[in-house]
């Protein structure tokens, strides 16, 4: 059990995640939503001890030290692997770094996604490079694994066949957290949905209740936000009115 | 003899070639600079005889203190050791270019592997660029004792050699 409390990060005056309480079982698929600076990455970034907070953050009540960071993995469209290493380089090293690596998930993902294992990974393509990074994070055999926009750039076919993939592979202890813009295309994989807006969790929802509610996820984010569907048509009117 | 494997000491993708050229380029640099001391130790050494009728002959004065004629000699030595500081840098700064790959180096259970592979060969390098003035200061004093005529020694000379630093 991942458990977050009170969690709180400033960057200078700005206070980028505000008091976040949060927990996340074993085997949920959670999907991370919220507006540019929201505070998603930044969250993730906390989680993963990769950047200093408060607040206590937990992993089966214990504090995450470098032995239990091994049970959390990242992928981020920032991307975090070795250019300059192919991916047998990769694997050889995260093998000796992880006992708990992939080596069979690994293999599979890299033949289904058709990447070569003998180039450097700075030759990949940019949609070759995100797709590597999440293989990487899949394959860590890490307990939760933290996608912080994963597809950024890779074309929706591509999209689609990961998601199937994920399903297809993820074991039922495995934890995903995935932060996306892409609402709609996770939707039918996601089990939760946690909202961010202002460094704060504004909503947070499985999506069997908004299945009971007859709503999908967009519809609760739309809700969650206030959205005003006729704002553009307001603001067009405006714009409209005032150049005649 | 086997290659050295300097992988584990190395940021991952950094070339095992960058070693010894920095360890070369270091003490290359080194011996360069301390030949100023052999030129001028040659110079004080020489104003010391004079050719008469074809032959060199003794003719006396005193040479330079060891410290006067060493000067600047080591000061290869010295910004060899100094450049390990951006080299340090430079092993650092590439978990940023082209990647993050410092996320994943901050994550390893094994919290010394990003210390080590930024540090080492920093560190090593220092270490034999400190050795090579060492050995280079205690050759050059050598040279500068046995071959001066010990009537040409400034009387301070063995003070001289410890009141260096």
């Amino acid at each position: 059990m991942l458990e977050l409390k009170r969690v709180c990060k400033n960057y200078g005056q700005k206070r980028a995640v505000d008091g976040v309480d949060l927990t996340v079982g074993p085997g949920e698929i959670v999907g991370l939503f919220g507006e540019n600076g929201a505070g998603k990455t930044t969250l993730m970034k906390c989680i993963l001890g990769l950047i200093p907070c408060k607040g206590t953050i937990t992993l089966d009540g214990q504090p995450i030290d470098r032995k239990r960071m091994a049970r959390l993995s990242f992928a981020t469209c920032e991307h975090s692997f070795f250019p300059n290493l192919t991916p047998q380089a990769h694997r050889e090293f995260y093998k000796g770094q992880f006992p708990t690596f992939r080596d069979k998930r690994f293999k599979a993902l890299m033949e289904f996604f058709q990447l070569p294992m003998g180039k450097t990974v700075r030759t990949f393509s940019a949609g070759q490079k995100n797709q590597f990074e999440v293989i990487m994070a899949l394959s860590q055999g890490a307990d939760y694994i933290l996608m912080d926009e994963p597809f950024a750039g890779n074309d929706v076919f591509n999209r689609e066949d990961f998601y199937k993939v994920l399903l297809g592979i993820l074991e039922p202890t495995e934890t995903v957290i995935l932060s996306t813009h892409l609402l709609e295309e996770v939707s039918g994989f996601i089990s939760r949905g946690v909202l961010l807006r202002g460094g704060q969790v504004v909503g947070d929802v499985s999506t069997l209740e908004l299945d009971e509610k007859g709503m999908n996820i967009l519809d609760y984010v739309k809700q969650t936000y206030h959205y005003q569907p006729d704002r553009v048509s307001k603001a067009l009117r405006e714009l409209t009115g005032e150049e005649e | 003899m086997n290659k050295i494997d300097w992988s584990p000491v190395l940021p991952l993708g950094i070339s095992q070639r960058q070693v010894p050229r920095v360890l070369i380029t270091g003490l290359a640099a080194g011996l360069l600079v301390n030949c100023i001391y052999l030129l001028r130790y040659a110079s004080a050494y020489g104003d010391l005889f004079r050719w008469v009728a074809g032959k060199r002959v003794y003719v006396g004065g005193i040479v330079p203190t060891f410290r006067q004629l060493l000067d600047r000699g080591l000061y290869g030595c010295w910004m060899a050791m100094l450049a390990m500081l951006p080299l340090a840098w430079y092993y650092w700064r590439s978990h940023y270019w082209g990647s993050k790959s410092i996320y994943t180096m901050r994550r390893l259970p094994d919290g010394s592997q990003l210390w080590r592979r930024c540090l080492t060969v920093p560190l090593l390098g220092a270490a034999v660029f400190f050795l090579e003035a060492m050995i280079l200061w205690q050759l050059d004093f050598l040279l500068y004792w046995f071959f001066t005529p010990e009537a040409s020694l400034p009387s301070a000379h063995w003070t001289a050699l410890w009141s260096l630093w």
